[in-house]
């Protein structure tokens, strides 16, 4: 199973970052398996390399499914905020697969010390009109690019 | 049970299985969808189930100490979670 979750991870990391096959391949680094206490299951955080970007892919382990993804370097902040909430909102929705079942909860600028701030934007899980106990989904985004930087969902299927 | 059945239930079930003080109080009250693992930290099925999630606050034990508990429609107890 190791090899499927490093396999999936690199798969996704190389269509995320638009790597093309002629460059050098990207290398699996660090993986690290944990338990989420959000999912209630097994996960796997992967780390790939590229020559230019570093990115770290969760994979559920029981399923093989991404359930998140995150540049760990310095992009994620920005000293600049060049967009505002709404932007940083149509952003994360342009780019990021939003379920039918989200329910939009909040746009935050945040401030992660020396790395600058962030956007946060987050949906909740509601079925039927009742919320969904630790579902998520959080898309955080460069206040001055409007890059994604990473995407976290913890997402139960009824 | 209707919902106000439930609610009393979660009182009486709560002060049953933990220490609450007099000052406790019933924080929120709701319906929600909530997890449910036969061996919490192991890998296995989750099932999502429909439930009653009581959360009440005791500011006498320390500021902010919260004990939730959650039931079925029956009033029998799922889960009770409280912090540390």
């Amino acid at each position: 199973m190791t090899e499927e979750i490093e396999k999936r991870a690199t798969e996704f990391a190389a269509k995320k970052m638009r790597l093309d096959e002629r460059r050098a391949a990207p290398e699996v680094g660090e993986r690290r398996s944990r338990w989420s206490p959000g999912l209630l299951k097994r996960v796997s955080d992967v780390e790939v390399r590229s020559p230019e970007k570093r990115m770290v892919v969760r994979i559920e382990e029981d399923t093989g499914e991404t359930v998140g993804w995150r540049y760990p370097d310095v992009t994620v902040g920005s000293q600049r905020v060049n967009i505002t909430q709404e932007e940083a909102r149509r952003k994360a929705e342009e780019e990021v697969d939003i379920p039918e079942d989200a329910t939009y909860e909040s746009t935050r600028l945040l401030r992660r010390g020396s790395m600058g701030y962030t956007y946060s934007v987050r949906w909740g899980h509601v079925l039927d009109g009742i919320p969904v106990e630790g579902d998520f989904l959080v898309v955080k985004i460069n206040p001055e690019t409007g890059e994604v930087t990473s995407v976290t969902k913890n997402w139960s299927v009824l | 049970m209707k919902e106000e059945e439930i609610r009393k239930a979660a009182e009486e079930r709560a002060r049953e299985q933990v220490t609450l003080s007099d000052k406790a109080y019933l924080k929120s009250f709701g319906q929600k969808y909530v997890k449910l693992i036969a061996d919490r930290g192991k890998a296995g099925e989750v099932k999502l189930r429909k439930a009653w999630v009581a959360r009440f606050v005791d500011d006498e034990r320390y500021r902010g100490a919260w004990v939730e508990i959650v039931l079925d429609d029956d009033g029998q107890v799922l889960r009770v979670n409280q912090s540390r």
